[in-house]
């Protein structure tokens, strides 16, 4: 790793009160309640990096990287497997990296729900400005991780992995359909910072007097799915869907109650991994940057609102 | 496929805090009126429904406003928890009256004339059903990157830096003394004038400031980083009030209007980018792009620019249209610094520095994104501080030319990372991209005819020559670059590929007669009218935004809004769009909140008439709210059976 210490400086420890706050707040770890957040938070310092650090140049975070959580500034992501131009994804406020670090040491200690470390992309990640974080070293995460106080993140975090590696994939299929067309990639990048990887089994029916019966049908997420191993099928009202490697489907997320009601769970019939982006995620990320509600949707029906 | 839905329903309005740094000085900086004035900006300029809140304490307690119309303020009572208090507040003023309105202003001075308070007041915008912003204002940027150590870890709102920049520095320092020298001469007592031009130089630190200039633009000028300032954020709005903005007699002064302006389409998400693409003298296409841009009322908030495009931008964000003359006017100046620069582009970089007044990018209040890439990562460097003149040089050393040494980073040309820089532009915060591509196809050379007999130890003659091999790699170069400028298109809505009779990159001279002809190109006049429409199509609502307009009591809908009825199969009955479901429930819960009524007025087809069973569905859904039904229009070129929705 690029050693950013010449130009870092860090602070006494926050405020602990505060900082569980703040990580129940980041996108990839909605979902997990501050209690469980404790522990990490109590092993957090407070770090600040100075305009032009570079954290990484041209390589993939290992299990000697620290995890950061961004509280303060921007820095650029340039993944290897991606085109696109410098700054179209930038890391944010509430933004993590070092997510392979952690991956790479949860399959150090063979935890379940780790990614292959080959598939990692190789990365560049410089300060835009001055930038802060919240840096977990890694000599701390097995104090943090461990304990089974520290599982629940640990469990999102190690889900955010695939999400990111496959994201330069992800937004460029998510700009081929109508419903992000507009939107611009540094805010899909964003995004995808609330859908997080999880792998699906096939049903097994226990009950050997029931088998062979179609279980009663649930409601399913309103959800898009990207596949990025195996294949999904879901039923929308009465079509049914086959999502196979690098295609993204599923429901019409900007559907209301009535139409969510008739989707059904994704079904699959081998280990499958899955990036799901649901329509909870897409509400939150409306909410937290201004602006992206109105750039969703094709270009050619905005015309002026008429009474 | 399933049918998809477009747009998402968008019924909440956005809130935005506006919250002052404890270190900005607030003499001139009346927050209240000032968050008004912005409110009032955006009324007029952008046709939005605004609100402005403004936080106080309830001393003395006063009865609570009535629920027939908006309240102005929250009034937080004394030994209320200022972050409890103001976010069940405004959640409460989202869930009642947000469908009223596009935007809400939250102004807290009233409650906080220091800035003690901002960390609770931050943190009151935390959880709301909408979306939320806080707007913080900061007049040095170092106290922005600071935050995290005095306001604490908050929870995650989006923050929008708000730059409130000083004077813009002296220009044209010995012509102004020299005029002074002049007139302490001619004046009647010369000895009496020099002591009071000296005293007064002394008590306005008027030497040490530049003293304090010259060292910070000469070290630069040679590289040094030492006196270099520190950046905005990238994406902040930038600021120059000229003393009291909310003082506007006689007339308001052109920095405050503009900065509201400004202001007004950062808190709307309007703002607008511009990327000029570096190809030597043929970025000269951008000047016309830029005035025509205005002349159409496009606004520029934004601009970057790598090499030519950079310089550009830079002229234009300094000088206004006098530094776009001034480009023109001085091409060959350029033309013969950029020949100088083969052996050393000191000369170019003094020009540069003179020309824009030895500006600082980090005082344009239209931000500048100077685009160089860094020799030893090839990366693109986005430069938004530093002395312009040698941002401006490293952002155009092109090889051969030398390169630029800023610290111990040798840069050369924006335009070998990112020769039109489109995503940096998303990324600071420009909801509309505009970009010009510079670089035009290579001329076409005439061709030996295929009937005339070339021998073979001619071509192969040919092949060796050193002249033409030099204009073949001249020339691929060129290809190059044109097709990796393509690739950046993707980031912008409009993309302006110049195109000029005669291609002259290194024609400095020819500068004026590219821009002209640019002027009148098809291609631009094209460009210009789709940034037109691109604009007006942003002043415009989202598709699915429905809003109760209070002034004509009209519920307004986005055409994306379907306000009619569906037979639903399953049901085998008939049942409201579930758009119309959710937008009745919402008009619904709004007039029983303010004791008011719903209206509805039917717009039929000849075959389809309204029926008891169709008010019987919208009254169903209303719940308790009492619905007026209006009589119904009939409209031949309907095809279903549609409603207006207002408000009594």
């Amino acid at each position: 790793m690029a050693s950013p210490n010449p130009v870092f400086k860090q602070f006494p420890i926050p405020e602990a009160s505060q900082v569980p706050g703040f990580l129940a707040s980041c996108p990839m770890l909605s979902g997990v309640d501050q209690a469980e957040l404790a522990l990490l938070a109590s092993e957090l310092r407070l770090v600040r990096y100075e305009d032009g650090t570079r954290f990484f140049t041209d390589e993939s975070p290992t299990h000697r990287s620290p995890l950061r959580f961004i509280t303060h500034g921007r820095a650029t992501w340039d993944s290897n497997r991606s085109s696109d131009q410098k700054s179209a994804w930038m890391l944010t406020p509430g933004s993590v990296f070092g997510l392979e670090a952690v991956n790479d040491w949860a399959r150090r200690q063979a935890i379940d729900g780790v990614w292959i470390r080959g598939e990692m992309p190789l990365i560049r990640c410089q300060a835009l400005g001055v930038v802060w974080v919240l840096e977990l070293p890694a000599d701390r995460f097995d104090a943090v991780f461990l304990p089974e106080d520290g599982r629940p993140a640990l469990t999102k975090l190690l889900q955010m992995v695939p999400t990111l590696c496959s994201a330069p994939d992800i937004v460029a299929s998510m700009r081929a359909i109508p419903q992000f067309a507009r939107a611009a990639p540094v805010n899909l990048y964003k995004l995808l910072e609330w859908a997080p990887t999880t792998v699906m089994y096939p049903v097994i029916v226990l009950d050997p007097n029931n088998q062979g019966e179609e279980p009663d049908p649930q409601p399913g997420p309103a959800a898009l799915y990207y596949v990025i191993d195996g294949e999904v099928k879901v039923q929308v009202a009465d079509e049914s869907k086959s999502i196979e490697v690098g295609e993204l489907d599923g429901a019409d997320l900007f559907a209301t109650q009535s139409e969510a009601a008739s989707i059904s769970p994704p079904v699959v019939t081998s280990e499958t991994a899955v990036v799901t982006l649901t329509r909870t995620a897409l509400e939150a990320c409306m909410r937290s940057l201004p602006g992206f509600g109105r750039t969703l949707g094709p270009r050619d029906e905005a015309t002026k609102a008429t009474p | 496929m399933t049918a998809y839905s477009l747009y998402p329903l968008v019924t909440h309005t956005s809130m935005t805090m506006v919250l002052a740094d404890p270190s900005v000085d607030r003499t001139n900086l009346p927050l209240a009126a000032v968050v008004e004035l912005l409110a009032e900006t955006v009324r007029v300029e952008l046709e939005d429904l605004v609100w402005v809140l403004h936080v106080v304490w309830d001393d003395p307690p006063l009865p609570p406003p009535p629920p027939s119309s908006p309240p102005t303020e929250i009034r937080v009572p004394l030994v209320a928890n200022v972050t409890t208090f103001v976010n069940a507040a405004l959640i409460d003023f989202s869930e009642r009256w947000g469908i009223a309105f596009d935007q809400v202003l939250i102004e807290t001075s009233g409650i906080d004339p220091t800035g003690s308070l901002n960390a609770a007041l931050w943190a009151a915008m935390v959880g709301l059903p909408c979306t939320s912003c806080v707007d913080y204002l900061v007049d040095d940027p170092e106290v922005w990157n600071m935050l995290p150590a005095t306001i604490g870890i908050l929870p995650l709102v989006t923050v929008q830096p708000v730059a409130l920049l000083g004077p813009m520095p002296e220009a044209h320092v010995i012509k102004t003394l020299l005029i002074e020298l002049l007139a302490i001469s001619n004046s009647m007592n010369p000895g009496q004038a020099a002591a009071d031009w000296l005293t007064d130089a002394i008590a306005t630190h008027r030497f040490r400031a530049w003293l304090r200039r010259w060292i910070t633009v000469v070290t630069q000028m040679y590289g040094s980083t030492a006196f270099k300032p520190p950046a905005w954020p990238l994406d902040a709005v930038r600021l120059r009030f000229d003393g009291n903005p909310t003082v506007i007699l006689p007339t308001p002064a052109d920095d405050n209007i503009a900065s509201f302006s400004r202001w007004g389409r950062t808190v709307t998400q309007r703002r607008v980018g511009l990327a000029i693409g570096g190809a030597g003298a043929q970025s000269y296409v951008g000047i016309p792009f830029i005035e025509q841009l205005i002349d159409a009322g496009v606004p520029i908030d934004i601009m970057s620019g790598s090499s030519t495009g950079a310089f550009i931008t830079a002229f234009y964000a300094a000088l206004g249209d006098k530094g776009l003359l001034r480009m023109l006017l001085n091409s060959n100046t350029i033309g013969w610094g950029v020949f100088f620069a083969l052996v050393n582009n000191m000369p170019l970089t003094w020009w540069l520095g003179w020309a824009t007044h030895f500006v600082d990018l980090g005082d344009l209040a239209q931000p500048v994104v100077a685009v160089a890439t860094a020799v030893d990562q090839g990366d693109a460097v986005h430069m938004t501080s530093g002395l312009a003149g040698k941002s401006l040089m490293a952002s155009g050393s092109m090889p051969p030319f030398v390169a630029t040494y800023i610290g111990n980073t040798r840069l050369l040309d924006g335009g070998l990372s990112q020769d039109v820089p489109t995503a940096v532009l998303n990324s600071a915060g420009a909801s509309l991209v505009l970009a010009a591509q510079s670089i035009p196809k290579v001329m076409a050379i005439p061709s030996v005819p295929e009937f005339i007999p070339v021998p073979y130890l001619t071509k192969y003659a040919i092949t060796l020559n050193p002249v033409v091999r030099l204009l073949d790699y001249y020339r691929g170069f060129i290809t190059l670059f044109r097709q990796a400028a393509y690739s950046q298109e993707q980031y912008a809505q409009v993309f302006y590929s110049a195109t000029t009779q005669f291609s002259s990159a290194g024609t400095w001279f020819a500068g004026p007669r590219i821009a002209h002809e640019a002027a009148n190109s098809q291609a631009l006049q094209d460009a210009v009218a789709e940034a037109v429409v691109y604009w007006n199509e942003l002043l415009l609502d989202a598709p699915g935004r429905v809003r109760i307009n209070l002034g004509t009591k009209r519920v307004e809908v986005g055409p994306a809004v379907e306000l009619g009825y569906v037979f639903d199969e399953g049901l085998a009955q008939l049942r409201l769009t579930d758009d119309a479901s959710r937008v009745v429930s919402e008009v619904a819960k709004f007039v029983t909140n303010i004791g008011s009524s719903l209206t509805v007025e039917f717009r039929y087809p000849p075959t389809n008439p309204p029926n008891a069973d169709h008010e019987t569905l919208i009254t169903t859904t209303a719940g308790p709210a009492p619905v007026v039904f209006l009589l119904p229009v009939l409209e031949p070129l309907l095809t279903t059976l549609t409603f207006d929705l207002a408000i009594l």
